[in-house]
């Protein structure tokens, strides 16, 4: 049954965002993409990101799907560099 | 965190927006409200949207891709993909924001570069970028 607005609120203010389980989610989704075209992520956004070969509903979203990593990943990281020199 | 509260606020507009849009057009299982929260979550965590359903009783399923970033207080769309698939999940209709089309079928210039769709037939054609208009002509396909 269709939420209204404010039990769509309500439900996504209880939500305990997890930044480590998306990260895992977006990690196996990455390796989908790898072992169904046998090529690193990395490669992939080297070589095809951007250029007129990622038009394919495939590797658009594989595109964006490896840039949040990029993003979550570095995130994380300077997190914990911080946190690592304070103590 | 990767988003302060604003910058998850305007996340969590542009969700509703989606939920209203899929709801109110395109009929999907009663399930999809039950795991729309977490798509949502996903989507504050991670920056980007997807959602993948099945929309009324013809065997269609909508695939919405959205990456979001952040210009100066607004939420703009850094990249996304918004597909409609047959029962056997072909492509039927492709909407995206990928620079590499300039023209459309025609050969007049796209209305709203970058944005464009590739048409039942595989053609490109304008497309104004927004989710609305892709599951309006989603609604006259699977009808």
């Amino acid at each position: 049954m269709k939420m209204s607005k404010e039990e769509f609120i309500e439900k996504i203010s209880k939500l305990e965002l997890s930044q480590d389980q998306t990260i895992s989610n977006i990690s196996e989704e990455l390796q989908q993409y790898e072992k169904k075209y046998k090529l690193r992520s990395e490669i992939f956004y080297k070589l095809i990101a951007g250029t007129p070969a990622e038009d394919t509903p495939d590797f658009i979203s594989w595109s964006m799907c490896y840039r949040s990593y990029f993003r979550m990943m570095q995130s994380k990281f300077s997190v914990e560099e911080i946190t690592a020199g304070a103590l | 965190m990767l988003y302060n509260s604003h910058q998850q606020g305007l996340i969590i507009e542009r969700c509703w927006l989606i939920y209203e849009l899929v709801t109110d057009k395109l009929v999907p299982p009663d399930e999809f409200h039950i795991r729309y929260p977490s798509l949502v979550e996903f989507a504050l965590t991670a920056g980007y949207f997807k959602l993948l359903v099945e929309i009324g009783g013809s065997g269609h399923s909508i695939h919405i891709y959205e990456e979001y970033e952040f210009v100066e207080y607004k939420l703009v769309l850094k990249a996304y993909v918004y597909i409609l698939f047959d029962k056997a999940k072909n492509g039927i209709i492709r909407a995206d924001s990928l620079p590499h089309h300039r023209i459309d079928y025609k050969g007049h210039r796209l209305a709203h570069f970058p944005n464009h769709l590739h048409d039942e037939m595989g053609r490109i054609c304008s497309f104004s970028g927004r989710i609305e208009d892709f599951v309006r002509r989603c609604c006259t396909i699977s009808e």
